[in-house]
């Protein structure tokens, strides 16, 4: 019973906007014929909808109670087209809006996108921090994520969570940089830019699997989500920007240079942060020997793995075969 | 380094492949690796969990993975 009533506001709403210009006294009418009570006949749109004449008929039994409708003499014509049109889109859009809802819960069955706006709740003071800490991991002391973590927390209030806008925004920059850097050695194509983002998409989903199959392998309890660990295995990107400008700047030497640099900060960063993450829950439970050494292997693991693709990303860009 | 999505679909196939094709009673339980040999109330050990996993995989994509093989054969056959 949702529907008609709705359906009977947005035609009491509808009327005055459409024929006001030419019948100024149709704005009474539809004010009283909406106070008026509900008329019997109304029914389910799709009905009315199948079977035109019912829902006509219904219409005119239904607006011909209110005193002064001033197309007595053609009610059905009149009233043919405008409610039609009315139920018509009522129903289209009641349609619509399941087909939304549908959509919604499908996606988040699989994407989760009410958590997914948790990672990009960031703020400009937030991104300076995290971007100071990628830089210059070794002085800071605090690495615990302050909030709890059965909920996600949006980095804007603690620095030490895990965001995606970061990881996004240097994936395209790295895509951009490197793009950048094979048009000052003469050899870019627009073709470079897709392979560079299927390349680098690839090592990134190949990262990502290999992690969580770890994880399920190894049996380790954490709360990391996957998003957590496509946010952590994506802050290598921003090194990789550097790394590329450094190498095209100071060839060689401004490549290894930065390439060293910035696999201690990303090693440092991820071994204090995934510490804090995967350590806590092997602890918490009845002490076993087992669970923390994998635990540290598995972010040594990870953490050395990040150099290794960094160099692999970007040494094709850099060196000229 | 063209090594873009379609070849990690390709590649992720042959994997999934590879572990359909482990026999549970002609390979797997003659290296020890059976589902049999379990005890309950212990902590899942590294090798538990791989065999859930290849168990797992097996029982879920058998089926699909008939289709999607013949797609992609057809597939390689006309693009070459």
């Amino acid at each position: 019973m949702d529907i008609p009533s709705s359906y009977r506001q947005s035609s009491g709403k509808r009327k005055p906007s459409k024929k006001g210009g030419s019948k100024p006294q149709l704005f009474d009418d539809t004010s009283q014929s909406v106070q008026s009570p509900p008329p019997l006949g109304y029914g389910p749109p799709q009905a009315g909808f199948m079977d035109p004449s019912q829902g006509n008929q219904s219409f005119g039994a239904g607006h011909q109670g209110a005193p002064a409708w001033g197309h007595q003499q053609f009610p059905g014509q009149q009233l043919f087209n405008d409610p039609m049109a009315n139920m018509a889109m009522q129903y289209g859009s009641s349609l619509a809006g399941q087909g939304k809802d549908l959509v919604n819960k499908n996606l988040e069955k699989y994407v989760s996108t009410s958590k997914l706006k948790y990672y990009f709740a960031v703020d400009t003071s937030y991104v300076a921090k995290k971007l100071m800490t990628l830089f210059f991991p070794f002085t800071k002391k605090d690495w615990s994520i302050k909030f709890n973590q059965d909920q996600p927390v949006a980095p804007r209030f603690d620095e030490n969570a895990p965001d995606l806008y970061i990881p996004v925004m240097a994936f395209v920059t790295y895509i951009l940089v490197s793009g950048v850097v094979l048009g000052t050695q003469e050899r870019f194509t627009p073709e470079h830019l897709g392979m560079q983002a299927s390349t680098a998409l690839v090592w990134l989903i190949i990262e990502l699997v290999a992690v969580m199959l770890s994880l399920y392998i190894m049996n380790l309890t954490t709360d990391l989500k996957y998003m957590d660990i496509l946010a952590y295995i994506g802050y290598k990107f921003v090194g990789m920007i550097f790394i590329l400008l450094g190498g095209m700047l100071f060839q060689s030497t401004g490549f290894y240079g930065l390439l060293v640099w910035f696999s201690l900060t990303i090693i440092f960063f991820l071994v204090r942060t995934l510490k804090v993450q995967i350590l806590p829950h092997t602890q918490g439970e009845e002490h076993h020997g087992h669970g923390t050494k994998r635990s540290l292997y598995l972010i040594v693991t990870i953490s050395l793995m990040q150099p290794v693709l960094m160099w692999w990303l970007t040494r094709h860009i850099v060196f000229a075969k | 380094m063209a090594f873009g999505l379609y070849s990690l679909i390709e590649a992720v196939i042959l994997c999934l492949n590879a572990v359909c094709v482990l026999h549970e009673e002609r390979f797997l339980s003659k290296i020890g690796w059976g589902t049999d040999q379990r005890g309950f109330g212990e902590q899942p050990g590294i090798k538990t969990q791989i065999m859930n996993l290849v168990r797992s995989i097996r029982t879920v994509m058998r089926i699909p993975l008939i289709g999607i093989n013949v797609v992609v054969i057809l597939f390689m056959l006309v693009m070459g």
